[in-house]
Order: structure tokens, then sequence, then C-alpha cells
């Protein structure tokens, strides 16, 4: 998931994880309709479940992590991520490897068919949504996107 | 090695006590197999160049050695112009860790602070 090369500011991002083609940055309407996809599950990878067990232990919580959809970043939306075992009524939740993540209606909107990842390397470890094809570009590190 | 090469040498790249604890944990997990850390830059990311990690077996020739509290940073020959003066941090919550770096070359950087321009 590394092979990206962007430059902010620029009207042209590329984005090739997930094979998505070069694409014009248009708008960043924060449209929350349903797309074409026919997947609009969140998928959890095994090191991504294992964090969250891990983190909720810690925290004497359950194994629930909201993902969240915010304005902000260098492409226009990011990802937030929060220990949360409460659900609200537009929540949707999923569950993989024994942990659950919970995403908001609206949010689902812009991550709906994402891989959530938890990625370690050297230079860091974070919570990361991996291939999320809402997203017509991300930011290099991947917190922020720009939806098609 | 005389005082001033000294003083250049740590004026390169300095490291937080929790850099190097960081730095320290990587290197045990490798079973003391790695000399140390290279620090590298790399084209990639939205603001141009982004950093880069990874363990060490062999001292390059032109490495610069950063030898703080027992852990070796080495520094690519092709990073030095930039990042000399670079301060390297590592901050850890729940949600990530990861090392930032505080670099007085950088013109701009990227949102995260993953990627910077010189």
């Amino acid at each position: 998931a590394s092979d990206r090369a962007q430059r902010a500011g620029a009207a042209e991002f590329r984005y090739v994880v997930g094979g998505e083609y070069p694409r014009l940055y248009a708008s960043a309407s924060a449209s929350a309709e349903a797309p074409a996809s026919t997947d609009e599950a969140i998928h959890i990878t095994e090191s991504c479940a294992k964090r969250i067990q891990a983190l909720a232990q810690k925290a004497h919580k359950e194994p629930v992590l909201r993902v969240k959809v915010t304005g902000g970043g260098c492409s226009g939306f990011s990802y937030n991520f929060l220990l949360d075992d409460k659900t609200n009524a537009d929540d949707k939740v999923f569950e993989e490897h024994g942990a659950k993540v919970i995403v908001d209606d609206v949010s689902l909107g812009l991550v709906g068919g994402s891989v959530l990842d938890f990625e370690q390397s050297l230079i860091r470890s974070a919570f990361k949504v991996a291939t999320n094809p809402h997203a017509a570009s991300s930011c290099g590190c991947g917190t922020s996107f720009n939806p098609k | 090695m005389s005082a001033l090469t000294n003083r250049l040498r740590r004026s390169l790249l300095t490291l937080t006590p929790s850099a190097t604890h960081r730095l320290q944990e990587l290197l045990a997990q490798k079973g003391g197999n790695a000399l140390g850390i290279r620090l590298g830059v790399r084209s990639r990311g939205c603001n141009g160049l982004t950093y880069t990690l990874d363990y060490v077996d062999k001292k390059n020739k032109l490495d610069e050695e950063v030898s703080q509290n027992g852990v070796t940073v080495f520094v690519d020959p092709k990073a030095i112009m930039h990042v000399v003066g670079t301060k390297m941090d590592y901050v850890e919550d729940d949600m990530r860790s990861e090392f930032v770096f505080t670099n007085p070359n950088a013109k701009g950087s990227c949102g995260c602070g993953e990627s910077f321009n010189v």
C-alpha cells in the first residue's frame, strides 16, 4: 500500500491502491450516496482485530472500534479511530476475527467496502483504512482522502 | 574524533529520550543482530519526500553515525543535506505510534507530517 505518489495542492492525484486509475480532483462534496459498489461491509484484518482486542483489554472495554470520517487533512476528509463500545441508532456493526468495528451511517457512505488494517513498520504503527473504494486519492500516510 | 566533528555530528540529528527508548526496543526485537537503524529519505507522499527507517547490518562507507544512549542511527549520505539539524522524536497513543521529525530544512510538510519538502 505504499505505491502512491501525490503532490498536495496539485490538481492531479494518483491512487494506485485498489487499482484506481489517475483521476482529477473534482469536488470534495460530502455526498453520502451509496455508490455502485456491491460490498459495503467493512473488513477487518487479523492484525487490526488483535490490536483492537489489546486496546480493549487495556481499557477494560469491549473490543469495538469506531471509525468516523470527518472533514480535514490535506485531502479533504480524514479517518478517525476511537475505542467505543456504545452504539447509536444510525450505527452499523461489523465483526471479524473477534473484533467489532462500528461505523455511523454517514461515515459508512464514505468508507463502505474498505479494509481496516493495523499497519506496523519501523517508523510507525497505526490503524489504517487500507483500500477504500470511495476514495479517489489519499494522502501519503493514508489518514486523509478525497472521495469520488 | 576531534571535538569539532563531535559537535557537528551531534547537530546532524538529535534524538529525544522517547526516540532512543523506542530505537532500543526495535533493536532488541532484532536480538542484537542489527548495528543500528538507518535514516534515509525517499521521494514519496504528498509533499515530495518522506523519511525511511531500516535496520542496519553493515555500515556503508559514507553513512554518518549518530550515537546517543547506546543506540546508533546511521544517516544515509543522500539524506544528510535534507535532515541536518533534525530532531527525531517518538510519540505514542492508543491509535497510533510513530517517529516524528522536526526538520529545520523543511519548507512545508504534509498534514500528518509523513512527507515534507525542502
